[in-house]
């Protein structure tokens, strides 16, 4: 099967963009859903979490092996420059993303003296949203160039 | 936008014998995507791998790449 000149490195990026997705997007709904209603407690928050991080890293396995299994001579090929260049000015943004998150969650934690659960979680989306930032900027350079 | 470093790689790889692009990428240590890249001016090399591409072809790096801004 001929790849559709997209390298192992961007396939590897939208999969990881699609679980990361996927997962958390399942998971702060209903974290959210379960602090608004207060049907979930803190075990059950961390029963959620560690489902999500496992069922994460299953799933990049399973799909970075089917990535490389339908071109196995793109996946045998090292990341170059360009990976690493777009990753490093994507991480720079997807920084100052998570920053930005964190000093705005701890000057509402301050202001409205929030639950540690409520704080745990948005940290975590503050995370995620820096994650989805990044994954999305590298695509954004490999498809428009850079 | 016109990028601002054009170059001739399409060219001197059809005078060598239309070596491929995957053979290209090979010789100077990148993926093949990245010589796609670098063929449409979507990317600029880093100078090392400007140069592995003159040296590849035989050739001096302007008759590979020119710069075209400021024009």
């Amino acid at each position: 099967m001929k790849s559709l000149n997209i390298s192992f490195e961007e396939k590897s990026t939208w999969a990881s963009l699609a679980i990361v997705t996927f997962i958390f997007a399942g998971y702060f709904s209903q974290v959210y859903q379960g602090l608004m209603d207060g049907t979930l407690d803190k075990a059950a928050i961390f029963g959620l979490f560690f489902g999500a991080v496992i069922s994460v890293v299953v799933l990049e396995i399973l799909l970075h092996t089917v990535i490389a299994l339908v071109n196995i001579k793109d996946a045998e090929q090292r990341s170059d420059e360009r990976d690493r260049l777009f990753s490093m000015r994507a991480g720079n943004i997807s920084g100052w993303v998570l920053g930005i998150g964190v000093l705005i969650i701890a000057a509402q934690t301050l202001m409205n003296d929030l639950d540690s659960l409520w704080v745990a979680n948005l940290l975590l989306f503050a995370i995620f949203v820096s994650q989805f930032v990044s994954y999305a900027l590298q695509i954004f350079y490999y498809r428009r160039g850079y | 936008m016109k990028p601002a470093i054009s170059n001739n790689i399409r060219r001197l790889r059809f005078d060598n014998n239309e070596m491929t692009q995957q053979a290209l990428a090979e010789a100077i240590g990148v993926t093949r995507q990245t010589v796609i890249a670098i063929e449409k001016g979507k990317y600029s090399p880093s100078l090392e791998v400007a140069f592995k591409i003159a040296e590849t072809f035989s050739v001096t790096l302007d008759q590979v790449f020119q710069y075209q801004g400021g024009k």
